[in-house]
């Protein structure tokens, strides 16, 4: 048990991402866009950093959100579903460490915002060139889909520092990102 | 590969004789994987057999009475995205290869449905927590175990908060000047309830000796894997 959460981090890790999937699952009938999805991922994931404050919790959070995704059979691309969800997440991630500490909180939301929907588009870049799409039919889609989650991302990064803040003020948050500011 | 498909189908129905549900959807798993990557990977003139082994899953999943109609959007949507770019940038003369793109990509997603369709969730959670450390695996099952509790109070958070005269009722929602709004009135106290619920867990885990000793115990399994 070496793990850096403790039980309690991972247990919020885990229903967040149990939420995530569930919201998802059943907004996906409403909406036609395809960004949509970058909107409730880049909540949660950022709620998910923010509460538990470590770097990894987004990684955990997402990659538990893949696997619930898949038992409880969301989606239609079966174990290309962990990769969905997961790449996203290890790119934000991975984009933390390399910005530790540089900006303010509402600055970071949006940067990773914009990583993990980044992450998320190069994902179905890689997917189309694989299968042999043109580099240029490839790279338009890319545009698009970057286009189209960047404005739910950017949407959801906005109002998580308020969030966290409420959630801070009822003094809920035991080791948040918003104490480390102080 | 066919012998193997109909081996599976039939270890299911006599569920024990040969394999158990376990390793059968263990295998599943594996098979959906490897058409899956294969249909990136295989040269063109391999996909007439990709796509006839794919046929085999499409009508195991029709017989289980699985609908394929969400897929068939997709790819339809795929299609109509993909054919007007190749045709804008590289005239007529390609359009034949966005197909066999698009083609590709479908197929790429035909195994997972099938996986998703014909395998219980629970056996699929079971296959995928034996690379898992004891606690995520307790959390994931505690997540499952708990959702109709979550989706009960988020329900009745929502239903609340309508009576109380929020803007987030279905035809208020259409204005994307009340989403915010739902964030902060259903999105926020679940959030709280979240972590209170965490919280509980946590000490009643805990409180059980849960994490105190090297070899996790379970509680036995159910009559119908026997």
């Amino acid at each position: 048990m070496k793990s850096p959460f403790d039980l309690q981090d991972a247990l919020f890790i885990g229903f967040c991402a149990t939420l995530l999937v569930v919201i998802k699952s059943m907004m996906r009938l409403k909406l036609g866009l395809s960004g949509h999805s970058m909107f409730l991922m880049t909540f949660f994931y950022l709620v998910c950093y923010g509460a538990v404050g470590r770097v990894g919790a987004i990684t955990a959070c997402g990659f538990l959100a893949g696997l619930v995704a898949m038992m409880l059979s969301v989606g239609k691309g079966g174990p290309l579903i962990l990769l969905k969800f997961g790449l996203p997440a290890l790119a934000m991630d991975i984009a933390l460490l390399l910005m530790a500490g540089l900006f303010s909180l509402r600055w970071q939301c949006i940067i990773l915002g914009l990583v993990g929907c980044l992450a998320w588009a190069a994902k179905g870049w890689i997917g189309n060139l694989l299968a042999g799409m043109s580099t240029q039919v490839a790279l338009v889609q890319f545009g698009i889909s970057f286009l189209q989650g960047g404005v739910f991302a950017i949407a959801a990064a906005l109002l998580v520092p308020s969030v966290l803040q409420r959630l801070h003020a009822h003094d809920l948050l035991h080791r948040s990102q918003l104490d480390n500011d102080k | 590969m066919l012998a193997k498909h109909g081996a599976h189908r039939r270890a299911d129905k006599h569920a024990g004789s040969l394999l158990s549900a376990t390793q059968y959807c263990a295998l599943a798993l594996l098979l959906s994987l490897v058409l899956s990557s294969s249909a990136f990977f295989l040269p063109s003139s391999a996909l007439g057999a990709l796509i006839a082994i794919d046929l085999l899953l499409v009508i195991h999943g029709l017989y289980l009475k699985n609908k394929i109609t969400a897929l068939l959007k997709v790819g339809a949507a795929q299609l109509a995205l993909t054919l007007p770019l190749y045709y804008l940038l590289h005239g007529e003369a390609q359009l034949l290869d966005g197909v066999i793109v698009v083609l590709r990509v479908f197929l790429a997603m035909l195994p997972g449905w099938w996986l998703s369709s014909t395998q219980s969730p629970e056996r699929l959670g079971e296959v995928l927590s034996w690379g898992l450390p004891a606690k995520w695996a307790f959390v994931i099952a505690a997540s499952i175990g708990l959702l109709p509790y979550m989706l009960q109070e988020t329900k009745e958070i929502y239903a609340i908060q309508c009576l109380r005269g929020a803007n987030i009722t279905p035809k208020a929602l259409r204005n994307p000047k009340n989403w915010p709004e739902l964030v902060y009135c259903v999105l926020l106290p679940v959030l709280i309830q979240l972590l209170k619920l965490s919280k509980q867990m946590a000490k009643a885990a805990k409180l059980r000796h849960f994490g105190k000793v090297n070899k996790p115990t379970h509680w036995p399994s159910s009559r119908e894997d026997k």
